[in-house]
């Protein structure tokens, strides 16, 4: 016997129409009081793009079937929504990966802001000073030279 | 060096001019960096002041417990520790920093968040440092400084007098026994605890100028201490009547603003092999 699912219209900043399930929204833990407070069938979420919640979509929709369907095989689908967790990150630019932080930290997805976190670590670990840090993600120093001078001196013991 | 965004709000941690990612919001800062090892942890925080910040407010992600050794005792010219992450096989780290290691100075408890040490000098007189920020060092009250019913008096060196109620004895040696260290990762808060003798436990906080003796009316009591951990803001601690041969485990709350004693449990398993201050632990 199937339920009749209830499907609810969020709304991006820029006016892109993504139509989920209840329990897609559900993953959010910002959507979900949302929902629950004020029951209208579409949601305007002005913080976030139409790019950035199509990813948003993906991998809440991607989350919630895996977990829905886990019952009885659940240790490979573990290992596949890990497989697909590593592919989504993998083909994202740093630009989305910094817009989507936002939005997860916004939207209160904390396995989404996880992972996010994760490929930043990974971003850094791959770089091999400080240097290439800040021109991977393109920061510019705010040291003075004396301050850089000082911190680099702080911890040159870690690094002889 | 001025190029990106003017209009942003001024605040402490986000200077003028540095790109998006700098001025991602500390807490997800703080989230990344928790998931970088050791190496990769200090490389981030040269990289920008605000990454600087955030770094002092958390620790790399370590899940194997490093080796430390400490310098001779009798080696006057080395003051450096020399550390071994069980990761990085090939590699082991030197200390630059001056400990204050002088002759006689010991470790006699760490914490396990960070890389707290309780250091003790050949005075009994306590300090904190941290392992990996130079500078980084917490000078406790002495240990004579105490508020409670126990007088204490050095009468010279590691020359100590003590007055109960009952009795003064003096002894010469260490006086800190079964000491422990919390120290909070973020606010840098800490409590140090040690007992003195039979059933009191000396206790400072981040503040604090004295010792204070828990309980504040303690001087009575045939027994000691065998041994005491601090976990979750509770301490646990063994007391041992010589009087009537009892064991008991007395749990302390450390959460309010004035420590609260809330169980005391006999023990009938035979705790008495162990000796006392050999350094095993409550489970």
């Amino acid at each position: 016997m199937e339920n009749e699912k209830k499907m609810i219209t969020l709304k991006s900043s820029d006016d892109v129409t993504f139509e989920v399930e209840e329990a897609v929204v559900l993953e959010s833990q910002f959507l979900s009081h949302l929902v629950q407070d004020c029951p209208a069938p579409e949601h305007k979420i002005k913080e976030v793009t139409g790019k950035i919640l199509s990813k948003v979509v993906e991998y809440c929709e991607k989350h919630v079937v895996v977990v829905v369907d886990g019952g009885d095989s659940s240790s490979s689908s573990g290992d596949d929504l890990k497989k697909w967790d590593d592919k989504f990150i993998k083909e994202m630019d740093l630009s989305t990966v910094y817009d989507l932080i936002a939005a997860a930290n916004y939207l209160n997805i904390q396995a989404l802001l996880d992972l996010m976190c994760q490929r930043v670590a990974d971003v850094i670990t791959a770089c091999k000073d400080h240097k290439e840090i800040r021109e991977t993600l393109g920061i510019v120093s705010d040291y003075t030279a004396e301050e850089e001078a000082e911190v680099l001196k702080e911890n040159e013991w870690a690094f002889d | 060096m001025k190029n990106t965004t003017d209009s942003e709000p001024e605040d402490l941690f986000k200077r003028k001019d540095s790109s998006q990612w700098s001025q991602l919001p500390r807490d997800l800062i703080r989230s990344v960096f928790k998931r970088l090892s050791f190496g990769d942890f200090e490389r981030g925080k040269s990289v920008c002041w605000s990454w600087y910040c955030v770094s002092r407010e958390c620790y790399p992600k370590n899940q194997i417990p490093w080796l430390i050794l400490f310098p001779h005792e009798n080696d006057n010219n080395n003051c450096c520790c020399k550390l071994f992450n069980p990761e990085e096989k090939d590699k082991i780290y030197t200390t630059t920093q001056d400990l204050g290691f002088e002759k006689g100075t010991k470790c006699v408890a760490t914490c396990g968040c960070g890389c707290w040490l309780l250091m003790q000098n050949h005075l009994s007189n306590l300090y904190i440092v941290d392992l990996l920020t130079p500078g980084e060092r917490i000078i406790l009250p002495p240990v004579q400084s105490q508020l409670g019913n126990i007088k204490v008096e050095r009468i010279v060196g590691d020359y100590f007098r003590l007055r109960t109620s009952f009795v003064t004895h003096q002894f010469q040696g260490t006086l800190t026994y079964a000491c422990q260290l919390w120290v909070d990762e973020e606010t840098k808060d800490y409590l140090v605890m040690w007992t003195l003798i039979n059933d009191c436990v000396v206790i400072c906080k981040k503040g604090d100028k004295f010792w204070r003796q828990i309980p504040p009316d303690c001087s009575s009591g045939f027994g000691e201490c065998r041994d005491m951990v601090y976990k979750d803001h509770k301490l646990y601690y063994h007391y041992h009547s010589s009087y009537s041969g009892v064991n008991t485990i007395r749990v302390w709350d450390f959460s309010g603003e004035i420590p609260r004693k809330v169980s005391e449990t006999i023990v009938t398993t035979d705790l008495s092999s162990e000796p006392p201050h050999s350094g095993g632990s409550i489970q």
